[in-house]
């Protein structure tokens, strides 16, 4: 029905090296997780690179989704949201802001928060690989002016 | 038909005209040239009392075109070299000679009446003007002949927008009404004509005057001149316009009148008279009006004073951030002092009026200009109840430097005392702190106990690598919240956090000191595990491309409150234990473009030493678990292109296989037995499927062996932006798992395959977006769980979000069962209207959790938000349940001023939906 | 000065002529007139006189034309400065016309047309009638704060 193994993606030359600049969350997960994501795409992250992608804004809140009988927590949702574009060293655009979300939820047991707050960490890195990898996919797809 | 008109005038904002001739009609029509006299302005003699000037007559405001003045016969003249006519016999040829006594110019100077301008249409472009004293004089022209009288435009700045000013009454004020057609909040704005100040380093009170009009008569004696007509006095960033002005050139002052005009870069003063000083720089204005352009902010006065440190003094006048002809709030006040450079005003004996009527008097006010932070008054809030009685708190807010602010809250509780609360903000260069204080000495209604607040937060990087977080609240009893509220930045959670961490990143490692302590303020819940402390260790070393090894190594002293409500002492729950937990996992990863192959092995260990209570029975629990995991993580990935309704889409299709092994030496303790420290089984979803560990933390991982399959497929645009994605994923066992140690989905362990998970997202449009996840019963295929988002928002003052979750609780030995939906709108119909609505039920208990209706009012300069909300609060108190708490939130937003009131939950919605609500303050 | 009125005039020019018939002297060519403490220069000057002979009216034209006086002894200098300048002697008035400028201690004056009445010292000035045409100026230097 059409489908065909993935080839390599035929990146423009010039896009093959990039930089992130992530602001002052340079060594945040997110950025670790889409340097990850783009060297398994053929892309070589270097901090000279004549484009950068810059991470805006990013960051991940967590918030009451429902809640039990006695109105206390039963799950939360982390809600990560990250803003990036991608620009040459003198600022004009290759790729317009763009904000992306992703979400997961979990289950608290309001009487061992111990535990169920343990849950966070595995979720958030879930969540930047969802976004590493959104972020990566409209990367690898710009097509040069 | 606009071609067909002579010439089209229109009303500038400084009350002047432009006016555009048809020069082709003109010459068309052949018809005599219009000459436009200024009627003679008759000077005045300088009034002893304002009041008694004679009115200066000047052009009437919009200038007529007078009936042109019979040209007087000009014949060609003749070749000649001097050409003087005699003065007409009837002519005195002596003017009367005003008396030289007293510096007062006769009433009636030379009454300017020229009789015609018209330029004698001569060959050689001779010029003979009609003197006013009856003289003739001609003289050759000089080069550039002027032609023949021309409707020209007067040299006046024009600005703002042209044609629909005839019927703008508050052009004076440089407010013009918005040309546009959708409707705004506000029906104009200000609009400041650009004006050329006169740059220099000098102070303005040491810069030369310019002043220009259309008539001036000067004493060189005294010094005095009168201006008459478009008089204009400029000195450096101020300028003056109005129809009659004197200036004392010796004594450096002036004196203006008739729609007099004073302008500063932001700022537009218009009075009928004004009195001015150069050089002290100070500038008087008599029933004035004043305006800052930027600030929005307007007042009036009968005396407008501004002197020359930018401070301007309204004495019993008003001001408003209302735009002229809306006087919905005011303050009046005796005097008014405004000091734009420093950004706050200070009324003095101030009353507060809505639509001019007085509302409430307050002897000394302090207002914002702009948005710098001041020392001063916040707004104090009002509050009643049956319980505490009357209610009153008034904050102070001490800017006491950039990096250093705090805010001092007097609370007076009627049937408690006096609540004193404080914030004190400080920032370094490395370091983000705030430390909140509370205490509240001997509360009546809890038999004259203290009660007491502290709360300290940090953030910061004391050295280079080194990052430092600190988060701490305590309180002094459980009702602390539940009693006093706060006005605080604290968290108000049944645990209170009390945290302190320290981390230093390596070069691929960190490590982390991490010490949790919780003050749990819920009698019906027992207080969690404590880290007391945390040592923790994680680091990452690339072998070569593709093999690494990551590390994990931690050192924990969980510990419980033990005086909590299972004081029975002998409760296996009440362990406290020191925990060592190591987890080098080794990893080779294999990516292609097609498909990836990452092989996984990690041996997982952690080592105990209980501290059981007395009397507990904990003979068979293992002091250590070890446990072997292998896994082999194997994906292809399949694209097709296609296009749809014109647009190319790329559908990708991957399949993805785990196999996973985990092999344990150990039995973990039973759940009766002993439950976990930091481990909570992970809930059932695509994701979790495909986790190692089935648990998070470190106390449990579940032994098995099995094959997660799982296939996605997403929809991208030509952009590579996700349109869409489905994806569904099934764990298949090859071993049952151990009761204690299940994987995410199993009930009973003994399960040979999980039930199918599945995920879909679809951004049907970039605004809306819905998430859909759920449970799919193996064998019936119906949905155990089933959860969905709808996310719709357009812009920022309008979303719609549904929630409904059907699920279970996998992290609580009940596992029970919730169903509830949740709906939140905000529509904001017109720039004026605007309403919020949630609505969240819990189905299952057909009982409603939160319940919530806001509407809002805005005009230019006020907002107002009414909401009433219901919502089921957790109680405190041991074995009662919780009720509902009721209540309504009125809210102001004065322009200019801030917001006084609740906001009855507004800043729930934003949370609720994440969607930060527009800074719903600014207009 | 007040006394200028008594001075004698004199007068040098390059050329001069005289209508007979109309009594009026014109001079050309860096024309100068001093009278007391009035100084009036131009390219060109006519003189008229009245029915006794006495000088009734003096044009000056030039580009420009200047003119110099000093009201009172404590007064500073005047000066004006004009296309053409007609000065009617009986009322003691010059009346410039066509970028009219007086000039008093730094401060200025600029018009289209500036009466100066010499023995009250005071200067009136009035737009051009044309629309567009040039205002009436001033300029008051700062001083030092008395």
């Amino acid at each position: 029905c059409g489908f065909k193994l993935r080839g390599l993606y035929d990146i423009p030359e010039s896009l093959k090296r990039v930089a992130i600049d992530a602001g002052s969350q340079q060594d945040s997960q997110l950025s670790r997780t889409l340097e990850q994501a783009l060297e398994a795409n053929g892309v070589v992250i270097d901090n000279q690179a004549p484009y950068r992608i810059e991470l805006l804004q990013q960051g991940i809140t967590r918030r009451t989704l429902s809640l039990d009988s006695s109105a206390r927590a039963s799950e939360y949702e982390l809600r990560g949201e990250v803003t990036f574009q991608v620009s040459d060293r003198d600022g004009n655009l290759l790729l317009p802001e763009r904000t992306l979300m992703s979400e997961r939820a979990y289950n608290v047991d309001s009487s061992n928060i111990t535990a169920s707050d343990s849950q966070e960490p595995i979720l958030r890195q879930q969540i930047h690989q969802d976004l590493a990898q959104q972020i990566m996919r409209q990367y690898i797809r710009i097509q040069m002016p | 038909q606009t071609d067909e008109r002579l010439w089209v005038c229109n009303l500038l904002p400084n009350g002047e005209w432009d006016c555009e001739v048809n020069e082709l009609l003109m010459d068309a029509q052949g018809t005599p040239q219009p000459a436009l006299t200024s009627p003679s302005p008759s000077a005045t003699t300088r009034p002893a009392t304002p009041a008694a000037a004679a009115p200066v007559t000047t052009a009437p405001e919009p200038v007529t075109a007078d009936t042109p003045a019979v040209p007087v016969s000009s014949e060609p003249a003749a070749e000649v070299q001097t050409f003087a006519i005699e003065p007409p016999a009837d002519f005195s040829g002596v003017p009367a000679t005003p008396a030289a006594d007293t510096p007062q110019v006769s009433t009636d100077t030379q009454p300017h009446t020229a009789v015609s301008s018209t330029r004698a249409r001569t060959a050689d472009a001779w010029e003979c003007t009609a003197g006013f004293d009856g003289n003739w004089s001609c003289a050759p022209g000089n080069a550039q002949a002027v032609s023949v009288a021309q409707l020209g435009r007067f040299n006046t700045p024009t600005a703002g927008a042209s044609g629909v000013l005839l019927n703008n009454p508050y052009a004076y004020l440089d407010w013009y009404p918005h040309t546009g057609t959708e409707p705004m909040l506000c029906k104009g704005r200000y609009v400041e004509p650009e004006i050329a100040y006169l740059q220099s380093e000098f102070a303005d009170g040491e810069q030369p005057i310019y002043a220009e009009a259309d008539l001036s008569s000067a004493d060189l004696q005294s010094g005095l001149a009168r201006l008459t007509g478009g008089v204009k006095i400029q000195q450096g960033s101020r300028l003056f316009t109005s129809r009659y002005g004197e200036v004392d050139n010796s004594a450096r002052t002036a004196f203006l009148e008739g729609d007099v005009t004073f302008r500063e870069p932001g700022v537009l003063l218009v009075g009928q008279r004004a009195e001015t000083d150069f050089n002290a720089g100070v500038s008087s204005f008599y029933s004035a009006e004043y305006v800052m352009h930027y600030e929005h902010l307007r007042g009036s006065a009968a005396t407008i004073t501004r002197y020359d440190d930018q401070r301007v003094r309204l004495e019993s006048g008003a001001i408003t951030y209302c735009e002229p002809g809306n006087n919905d709030w005011s303050i009046a006040s005796g005097e008014i002092t405004l000091h734009p450079d420093k950004g706050y005003g200070v009324a003095k004996h101030a009353t507060f009026r809505i639509a001019d009527v007085p509302v409430f008097y307050m002897p000394w006010f302090r207002f914002p200009i702009d948005d710098r932070r001041q020392s001063g008054f916040l707004y104090p809030s009002v509050g009643a109840s049956k319980s505490d009685g009357f209610d009153f708190s008034i904050p102070y807010y001490f800017n006491i430097a950039p990096n250093l602010d705090d805010t001092l809250t007097v609370r007076y509780i009627e049937k408690r005392g006096l609540l004193l609360e404080n914030e004190l903000r400080y920032m370094n260069s490395w370091s983000h702190n705030e430390l909140s204080l509370a205490y509240l000495s001997g509360d009546d209604r809890k038999d004259d106990e203290n009660r007491w607040l502290t709360g300290f937060k940090h953030s910061g990087s004391p050295a280079d690598r080194w990052t430092s977080r600190i988060d701490y609240t305590r309180v002094s009893d459980n009702d602390y919240f539940a009693d006093l509220g706060t006005s605080l930045e604290v968290q108000r959670t049944d645990h209170l956090d009390q945290r302190g961490q320290l981390r230093y990143q390596g070069d691929g490692w960190n490590f982390l000191a991490n010490l949790h302590q919780y003050q749990t303020i819920n009698d019906n819940l027992s207080s969690p595990y404590q880290r007391t402390p945390q040592l923790l260790l994680t680091g990452n070393e690339r072998l070569n491309r593709r093999a690494s090894v990551d590390y994990q190594a931690e050192y924990v002293r969980f510990e419980r409150d033990r005086k909590d409500f299972f004081a029975n002492t002998s409760d296996i729950r009440r362990t406290d234990a020191q925990r060592v937990h190591l987890r080098p996992t080794f990893s080779h990863r294999n990516s292609r473009p097609w498909g990836y192959m990452n092989g996984a092995l990690t041996l997982w260990h952690s080592s105990y030493d209980f501290d059981f209570p007395e009397g507990a029975d904990s003979s068979d629990i293992p002091s250590s678990v070890t446990a072997g995991i292998a896994s082999l993580d194997s994906g292809l990935y399949f694209d097709r292109d296609f296009s749809f309704s014109g647009q190319s889409y790329s559908q990708s299709l991957e399949p993805r296989l785990m196999l996973l092994h985990v092999e344990k030496d150990n039995e973990q303790p039973t759940l009766s037995q002993f439950r976990y420290f930091d481990s909570s089984q992970l809930s059932f979803s695509y994701n979790n499927l495909f986790d190692r560990y089935g648990w998070s933390g470190n106390d449990r991982v579940s032994a098995t062996s099995q094959a997660t399959i799982g296939v996605s497929s997403a929809l991208y645009d030509d952009r590579g932006m996700e349109k869409a994605r489905i994806a569904v994923a099934q764990a298949h066992y090859l071993q049952d798992r151990d009761g204690n140690d299940l994987r995410p989905g199993d009930i009973s362990g003994t399960e040979s395959s999980s039930n199918l998970a599945l995920l879909a997202q679809w951004n049907i449009t970039p605004n809306l977006r819905l998430r859909h996840d759920s449970e799919i019963d193996r064998d019936s295929f119906n949905m155990e769980e089933q959860n969905y988002q709808l996310a719709w928002r357009p812009d920022d003052e309008n979303l719609f979000y549904f929630s409904y979750r059907d699920r279970v609780n996998s992290a609580i030995p009940s596992r029970d069962r919730t169903r509830q939906s949740d709906i939140v709108f905000r529509n904001q119909i017109n720039p004026q209207w605007g309403w919020i609505g949630r609505w969240q039920h819990d189905i299952a208990n057909r009982q409603r959790l939160d319940t919530l209706l806001g509407l809002e009012y805005g005009t230019c300069c006020w907002k107002m938000r009414l909401t009433a909300r219901e919502w089921l609060s957790s109680s405190n108190v041991r074995g009662s349940e919780a009720e509902y708490d009721r209540g309504v939130f009125v809210q102001f937003v004065l322009r200019g001023l801030g917001s006084f009131g609740g906001d009855g939950g507004r800043s729930l919605i934003e949370e609720i939906t994440g969607f930060r609500e527009k800074d719903h303050d600014n207009f | 000065l007040p006394d200028d009125q008594d001075q004698p005039i004199y007068v040098s020019a390059d050329q001069a002529s005289l209508n007979e018939r109309t009594g009026v002297a014109v001079y050309t060519g860096a024309v100068e007139i001093r009278q007391g403490s009035m100084i009036l220069q131009g390219s060109r000057v006519e003189m008229h006189r009245d029915g006794q002979g006495s000088i009734s009216r003096i044009i000056t034209t030039g580009s420009p034309a200047e003119f110099q006086q000093q009201a009172s002894p404590n007064q500073p200098v005047t000066k004006a400065y004009g296309l053409r300048m007609d000065y009617q002697v009986p009322t003691q008035t010059v009346t410039i016309t066509e970028n009219a400028r007086v000039v008093q201690d730094a401060d200025e004056f600029t018009g289209e047309r500036i009466v100066y009445d010499m023995d009250n010292s005071i200067v009136d000035a009035f737009r051009s009638e044309a629309q567009g045409g040039q205002r009436v100026q001033m300029v008051i230097q700062p001083k030092a704060n008395p």
